[in-house]
């Protein structure tokens, strides 16, 4: 039964537009987005630049947090990413004055001192002609002002939260994101660690997994909602809902086998799609003397982009079921906006609750690494939530089928008919 | 008079008003998910942009879904009130909700201080909301399948992420860049839409 129903469920699926606009959309995304495929470079010694890494160094997070401060108050003007938009805050006269505070206790010095350093500071900037047009760069001369050493880290931090607050919330001083700021240039030694850890660890093709994954991820969740959108209100359109409650399939049968069914159909293009970049990286692995690792879309994937594929489907599935209408696409479009902007600007390594984890290069094994418990939590949240979606579809469906909700998705009519009688 | 005032509430009642609950709760929900305060004319565009253009979606697609049952069609044919009239009337009352909850959208944002020029960003993001809500609507009013009618238009916001300079005219992320002229192709366009999709509706 649950084979015969599984086939002609994936049958109905080819038959319908919706898919068509989906495969044709993931195809469209892949090819202009995704594009050409970015070959790695092995560092070379006596390079200029060799990229930047996040410091650990307690000093350097509290030397240049401090330094960020000074430099954002100074313009009365704060970045903040509240929910993952970009939002500039601007301190009114009180404020600022209890910024000011704060940067005393911080540094032991007046504003006026404060101002001084900062003069001389600015005065120590040139402007040169860069790649991207003439830019001020500091042309030897440090900012002059430290953290007092009677302050220990944890009572920097306390500080930090509290300016933070001050702000509104949602900036780099939040003592979550302060090692952010503390960005320092790499070595060559730390650049090649990188790229052997990428040859290594990755064995090449799980770097342009990666990379796949962030990519696809984006409309991935959002997309699915509509083929089961398109499933769950076919039966009304099609005047066949009563017909098949009367069937003798069991509710599971037929929800599972719709799920199931749309998320093979979903999962097939996407599979096919990532042929072509996974034999490039093996190809690409081959000749840098490293045997890549075939099977590394598929598990990427799998492990990535399936828990994303499943939730947005559930929801269109629940949301269906539940209210007879379209409501699933307008929550998953709301949950799909937030998580896509809730990275803000961190597109390498942005986990958090969001449905589309974020990765956008290729390589960065040190950063990957540092997320994977991360990832791995995200992930599994969003799939157990995905089952017990689905696990209530059922039994909503089964609910229907014995007449307790009416087949237009109002809640609880029979008891609203019998008290009327 | 008092027909035109029944089909308008009749709508609200049994069509629009969960829309325009949602649409509401998206407005309410905005300051928990972005920042409203203090921003310049730039970043004001960016929020009615990216976020406020999906309104018109949520409020305009739903105009034929009442007699989307061709038998409801056939009935409400044979009734005295032309069909047309009807779909003019509730595409209307969409967009008089719609106007209303933009224009709280943009008091929230002067409230908080943030500077903008109010008439130019109200049509500004009215059009994003017209030209996606047509584009909806006609798909709607072609293939009769609503969750398609909601994918393109969808479809067409996520393309202006990532290609939306090559969408030249039709570019809905202008104003973000200080460009106003696209908003006047893309509200004609979309009334042009709309309006097709309620002839085509009618003649069908």
């Amino acid at each position: 039964m649950f084979k015969t129903l599984f086939l002609k469920e994936c049958k109905q699926i080819l038959k319908s537009i919706s898919y068509y606009i989906f495969v044709a959309s993931i195809v469209l995304f892949f090819v202009t987005q995704i594009g050409e495929f970015d070959v790695l470079v092995k560092p070379q010694v006596g390079g200029d630049n060799y990229g930047f890494k996040y410091s650990d160094d307690e000093d350097v997070i509290m030397k240049q947090s401090l330094k960020e401060l000074i430099l954002e108050f100074d313009r009365n003007s704060f970045s903040t990413y509240p929910v993952g938009f970009y939002k500039e805050v601007i301190l009114n006269e009180t404020k600022q004055e209890e910024m000011e505070d704060i940067l005393n206790i911080l540094t032991g010095l007046s504003m006026d001192e404060i101002n001084k350093r900062l003069s001389r500071y600015y005065d120590g900037q040139i402007n040169v002609m860069t790649e991207y047009g003439y830019m001020m760069v500091q042309d030897g001369v440090e900012l002059d002002i430290q953290v007092l050493e009677s302050i220990s880290y944890d009572e920097y931090l306390v500080i930090m939260d509290n300016v933070d607050k001050l702000i509104g919330g949602g900036s780099s001083y939040h003592p979550k994101s302060l090692k952010n700021i503390a960005r320092v240039p790499r070595s060559y030694e730390e650049a090649m660690e990188d790229y052997n850890s990428i040859l290594k660890e990755d064995r090449v093709s799980a770097a342009y997994a990666r990379q796949f994954s962030d990519y696809m991820g984006i409309v991935l969740g959002v997309l699915p909602v509509f083929l089961a959108v398109t499933r769950g209100l076919r039966d009304k359109r099609a005047l066949t809902a009563e017909t098949i409650y009367s069937k003798k399939a069991s509710s599971w049968t037929i929800v599972l086998t719709r799920y199931f069914s749309t998320i093979l159909m979903i999962l097939v293009p996407l599979l096919i799609l990532s042929i072509s970049p996974s034999l490039q990286s093996l190809y690409f692995a081959d000749s840098i003397g490293v045997k890549g690792d075939a099977l590394a879309f598929v598990k990427y994937i799998m492990g990535w982009l399936l828990p994303t594929i499943l939730f947005a489907t559930s929801i269109g599935f629940f949301f269906t079921e539940l209210t007879g209408g379209p409501l699933g696409i307008l929550v998953q479009m709301a949950w799909w906006i937030v998580s896509v902007f809730i990275a803000g600007g961190n597109l390498v390594g942005y986990v958090g609750w969001s449905l589309v984890p974020r990765f956008n290069t290729v390589g960065k094994y040190s950063i990957y690494a540092s997320i994977y418990d991360e990832l791995v939590i995200n992930r599994m949240v969003y799939s157990i939530a995905s089952i017990v979606l689905l696990v209530l579809t059922v039994y909503i469906y089964s609910l229907k089928r014995k007449g307790v909700l009416n087949i237009s998705g109002k809640l609880l009519p029979n008891f609203k008919s019998k008290s009327k009688i | 008079m008092e027909s035109y005032f029944q089909i308008l509430k009749v709508n609200l009642k049994f069509n629009l008003i969960p829309h325009v609950l949602i649409a509401f709760l998206l407005v309410l929900a905005a300051p928990f998910i972005m920042g409203l305060e203090n921003l310049n004319p730039i970043q004001v565009a960016q929020t009615l942009e990216v976020y406020t253009s999906l309104l018109g979606i949520i409020l305009m697609v739903p105009l034929f879904t009442p007699d989307q049952d061709r038998n409801i069609r056939d009935l409400i044919k044979s009734k005295k009130e032309p069909m047309i009239k009807i779909h003019l009337m509730r595409i209307v009352e969409a967009l008089f909700f719609l106007s209303i909850i933009v224009r709280l959208f943009l008091l929230n944002l002067k409230y908080g201080q943030s500077e903008f020029p109010f008439g130019k960003y109200f049509y500004g993001t009215m059009a994003n909301c017209i030209f996606l809500g047509g584009l909806g609507v006609i798909i709607f009013s072609i293939i009769d399948h609503l969750a398609v009618s909601y994918m393109v238009p969808i479809l067409y916001y996520i393309l202006n992420y990532g290609s939306g300079e090559k969408l030249g005219m039709f570019n809905m992320f202008s104003m973000m860049r200080g460009s106003f002229i696209e908003k006047n192709y893309l509200f004609s366009v979309g009334v042009l839409f709309i309006l097709a999709a309620i002839v085509y509706r009618h003649k069908k």
